[in-house]
């Protein structure tokens, strides 16, 4: 037999076999489990915001297999390090799609990371759920694959520009900030719009990542003499910050992202209730950890996680959770990614469970929830108040 | 003789079976060997200055930051051709490197290393605020490179590339190690003064080892930002270049080879620990000080002494490494 | 802006890169190597001291002396397991050790202490005493003067006390120190000892202004070791003044340039200072024998 022949040969029997292997099942599906990856920063100094995220999900999941699962399949877990750094975070995607074969994935909590492994879920055409990063270019321009429930940094930048504009007598403003991807998020929409509002910024003060005093800051923000100063700083900087602008007697009020809407945490943080008393804190919860819109929420944590500390990152990944549950059973049991999509899109008014808004998507729409209220501190300090929308007098 | 070409051969062989990876390979583990092949031009670069001529020195991962920005805004804001950027990636990084070593020229040790490390930072710096050049903390998209009409996009198509560049990378650090210039720099390491009177000009050996190290950070970085497709400034801070420095001195200083195996260990490493995240920066510290507490002149050395490796893998004088006579200090 | 303020804002902060700087020199001075992990060396002193005194409940001073000593411990510990093997090698290789240490003990750190950020409450409270127009917290006047006496501490220990002048005699000649029957063995366990007591000295001090989290220490590692270097790495009291004018620095730069450049500052300026004094403010040229 001539080599062309045995060529010949072993063509046809490869594209026989090809040709007789059955329609393949989808990724991640099987009669009993759907499996649904997950990763975030569970290393590195950013691991102190991923467990608590990544659990408030995990959660939510669990529940619903106590419950009995969906449509008869379990839902599994398959958890992966991100450490917060684009190239782990692209390694763990790739390995949670190529070599776990998951379903969909539910994950990610640092902008930058999530947005080096973009590409993946685009090329690879696998639904993801964001987890709690804010970059707005993530999901907008809108891929067809990429959700999320957390509300962007553009829409953060709006609560608090919508919020500054209510409260009396305040026209020049100063922004303390980060520099870094999350901060500049929160800030971008920001920037663009407050001049309409007929504010102005007087001064633009930056504290470094895990700085440790903010003497010159303060001292900056108090030269500029500002009506009201604006936050955009990491809960550890932002205590330092209070507790140095109450050390040089500096005047509030002060406006703060979602980042730091823990104001118990802040207050501790801070060294007391006389650094936060005059501090406003955009928020997307429906409550504070303790109130009753939170109970059902925070014992479904607990349950799950006893020895955790709860703490409103705790709760940052139950919307998303939630809206994979309720589009999953919507996509019936003849489960594919094309239908799980599509129950994705039609999700009308559904439950994000301890968030304050309602989840909404289209097919041209991908950011699910857009509201946000703001917080502050009782005027004893000890119970943290919903302002809503607008400024008001605490009493 | 026989070394050299058993080298040859058994090296062809080996990259010969590496082409054929893409076949056998899930796009998890190809992005991980596509890692491992990026950080072997990095890390043989960082081996120059710190195994060959013992220079402490702390701005690898920002001039490879350099090279990966070089990379990125050329393609995606000028438009300019990949196959250009590279080459230009490795100039600029060598250009910069050029220019923070002229203060370091003069120093050693801990001196050389803090100014080195303030360079880096100056970097960094400029690389986060100059955001109408760098785009800032947005990060830089790279678009993947063409090769005529055919556009090498995707771990597998990318990583032709990447071997190609690092068997020339390799190839010309063996080549250049072994040259005139290498055992300038060896001779430099050894004792500056005694190779002055051999008529070496040890400021002119120690640039052009900052260079030709920079270059390598550079086009090691615009690899990087190849298979990456996505960098941030904060990707080019300590934690990378503490990735550089235990690729060298695991991999074993000194030696081109220890390059490979530094950076197929600790690319892999983290990766084969990803089972246990709440125990992996013990672990992986605890690996790191048994590594070096057992074999100090890395794996390359260790090899060595039991004669699984021929000699030639390290450079000359190994052995007046580990006993160096300490200056003297005045009281 | 007011410059009294950020002059004691900026000893304040200085203070600490004192001490870090002060534990780095110790160890550069008798080993040559500059040790990487006494970020996580502050680190630790900090959590020690938090859990003495606020889980154990032991009063300040006690839990201050307690946690340093165990951070000496924690040092003298770290030279016979990962240091003795290899002392004679290359400095790099040396460096290579703490860096790998930095990572074990940061990930030791992790499992208890990785879930939150830890408040270390202030000895004095946060009220600031007002002298003029100038506000001093009382929380910077103890560590200012904690470090002080630390310093002076060490400075009685080396000229009064016979493991002091041993500790001094190996870092100026090891072989000669063997020869005249100084066990220099001990003498490089007490050095790491007495360098990481002072890093968990300033832990201990950073924690009421910094919160406690494993990572606290990267920031202070890297002014203490600019401080260091500024100072000339061999000299102690170089060390101190030099910690004082890092804090300073940044300080001036941030108030009166920009707080964008006040991160940099201290960096940009020790390049300049080095470009015209190579071996720093208060280091002396070394002599080589060929």
């Amino acid at each position: 037999m001539s080599t062309r022949r045995i060529g010949a040969g072993i063509a046809t029997l490869v594209l026989a076999g090809l040709l007789a292997t059955p329609a393949l099942a989808e990724p991640g599906v099987s009669a009993t489990t759907i499996k649904i990856g997950m990763f975030g920063p569970l290393t590195g100094p950013v691991s102190v915001y991923g467990y608590p995220i990544n659990n408030g999900a995990i959660a939510i999941y669990n529940e619903i297999n106590a419950k009995g699962g969906i449509n008869g399949r379990k839902l599994e877990i398959v958890h992966e390090d991100g450490a917060c750094d684009p190239a782990k975070t692209r390694a763990a995607v790739k390995k949670l799609i190529s070599r776990d074969e998951v379903f969909l994935i539910h994950g990610g909590s640092c902008s930058a990371a999530v947005f080096a492994a973009r590409e993946e879920f685009v090329e690879e055409k696998v639904p993801f759920m964001v987890m709690a990063a804010t970059m707005d270019k993530i999901s907008d321009p809108m891929d067809k694959y990429i959700f999320t429930t957390t509300l962007p940094g553009s829409g953060d930048g709006r609560v608090m520009l919508d919020f500054i504009k209510t409260i009396p007598g305040v026209k020049r403003l100063a922004v303390v900030r980060n520099k870094n991807e999350w901060a500049d998020a929160k800030l971008e929409k920001f920037n663009a719009n407050y001049k309409a509002a007929g504010l102005e910024v007087i001064a633009d003060v930056e504290l470094a990542r895990n700085a440790t005093d903010a003497t010159t800051q303060a001292l900056a923000v108090k030269q500029a003499n500002p009506d009201a100063t604006l936050l955009v700083t990491y809960p550890g900087e932002s205590a330092v910050f209070l507790r140095d602008a109450l050390k040089y007697g500096l005047k509030g009020p002060y406006i703060g992202t979602n980042g730091i809407m823990d104001v118990l945490d802040l207050k501790d943080r801070a060294g007391g209730a006389e650094a936060v008393k005059d501090v406003y804190v955009s928020a997307f919860l429906k409550g504070p950890i303790g109130s009753p819109e939170m109970k059902e929420w925070t014992d479904i944590y607990v349950k799950q996680f006893p020895n955790d500390k709860l703490q409103s990152l705790s709760f940052y990944g139950m919307s998303g959770a939630l809206t994979v549950v309720a589009a999953l059973e919507k996509a019936g049991k003849d489960l594919t990614r094309e239908k799980f999509i599509a129950a994705l899109e039609s999700i009308n008014k559904g439950n994000a469970g301890p968030a304050f808004c309602e989840v909404q998507f289209a097919k041209d729409r991908r950011q699910g929830c857009l509201d946000g209220t703001m917080w502050t501190l009782s005027a004893d300090g000890n119970t943290i108040v919903n302002l809503g929308p607008s400024w008001k007098k605490i009493k | 003789m026989w070394v050299r070409f058993c080298e040859r051969w058994f090296g062809l062989l080996l990259i010969l079976g590496l082409a054929c990876l893409p076949f056998f390979l899930d796009k998890y583990t190809q992005f991980v060997v596509n890692l491992i092949l990026v950080y072997v031009t990095v890390g043989i670069g960082l081996n120059f200055l710190l195994g060959y001529t013992g220079q402490f020195a702390f701005a690898h991962a920002a001039l490879m930051g350099i090279g990966a920005y070089t990379v990125g805004l050329l393609t995606t804001r000028l438009g300019i051709s990949f196959w250009i950027a590279l080459p230009l990636a490795g100039v600029a990084a060598a250009a910069i490197g050029g220019i923070g070593a002229l203060p370091a020229l003069r120093m050693k040790r801990a001196y050389l290393a803090l100014v080195t490390l303030a360079f880096a930072e100056l970097i960094q710096w400029v690389l986060i605020r100059w955001k109408d050049v760098t785009l800032g903390t947005d990060g830089v998209s790279i678009r993947p490179p063409r090769f005529f009409d055919y556009a090498l996009k995707g771990d597998y198509k990318i990583f032709w590339l990447i071997l190609v560049v690092t068997v020339i990378m390799y190839v010309i650090a063996r080549r250049l190690t072994e040259s005139r210039i290498g055992r300038s720099w060896v001779a430099v390491r050894e004792n500056e003064i005694v190779a002055q009177c051999n008529g070496i000009n040890v400021t002119a050996t120690k640039l052009v080892v900052f260079m030709v190290s920079a270059f390598y950070a550079g086009i090691g970085g615009g690899l990087f930002a190849a298979t990456l497709g996505y960098i941030v400034p904060d990707g080019f801070g300590l934690l990378q270049l503490v990735l550089h420095f235990s690729i060298v001195v695991i991999g074993g200083m000194g030696s081109v080879f220890g390059g490979v195996i530094g950076s197929l260990l600790l690319t892999t490493l983290p990766e084969l620990l990803r089972e246990y995240p709440q125990a992996l920066e013990l672990i992986y510290g605890i690996l790191l000080c048994i590594f070096i507490i057992f074999m100090p002149t890395g794996i390359a050395g260790f090899l060595k002494q039991w004669r699984v490796l021929p000699p030639e893998v390290m450079s000359r004088n190994w052995q007046a490494l580990r006993d160096r006579p300490r200056p003297e200090k005045r009281s | 802006m007011d410059i009294a303020t950020l002059l004691v804002a900026g000893l304040a902060n200085g203070s600490l890169y004192s001490l870090m700087a002060l534990g780095l020199v110790l160890v550069y001075k008798t080993q040559d190597v500059i040790n990487f992990a006494h970020g996580e060396v502050l680190a630790t002193g900090a959590f020690l001291g938090y859990t003495l005194y606020k889980v154990v409940g032991l009063p300040y001073p006690i839990a201050f002396v307690v946690a340093i000593l165990l951070g000496g411990l924690l040092g003298g510990l770290i030279e016979r397991i990962a240091f003795r093997p290899i002392a004679h090698h290359p400095h790099i290789t040396l460096a290579m050790v703490t860096v790998g240490l930095s990572f074990a003990l940061k990930g030791a750190l992790r499992i208890p202490y990785g879930r939150d950020i830890y408040v270390f409450p202030p000895l004095m409270g946060h009220t600031p005493i007002m002298v003029g127009a100038t506000a001093i917290s009382p929380q910077s006047i103890v560590t200012i003067v904690v470090a002080l006496m630390l310093a002076g501490a060490l400075f009685a220990f080396f000229a009064y006390t016979t493991m002091g002048k041993q500790m001094r005699a190996t870092q100026q000649n090891i072989t000669g120190a063997a020869l005249v029957g100084i066990n220099t063995g001990r003498i490089f366990s007490f050095t790491w000892a007495l360098s990481c007591l002072i890093g968990a000295a300033a832990g201990v001090l950073a924690g009421p202004l910094s919160l406690l989290y494993p990572d606290m220490g990267t920031n202070y590692l890297l002014k203490g070791f600019a401080a260091a270097v500024l100072g000339g790495l061999e000299s102690v009291p170089g060390a101190m003044v030099a910690g004082l004018i890092v804090g300073v620095i940044e300080m001036l730069f941030g108030g009166l340039i920009s707080t964008a450049f006040q991160e940099v500052s201290a960096f940009f300026i020790i390049i300049i200072v080095l470009m015209f004094r190579p071996h720093g403010l208060f280091g002396q040229k070394p002599v080589h024998r060929v």
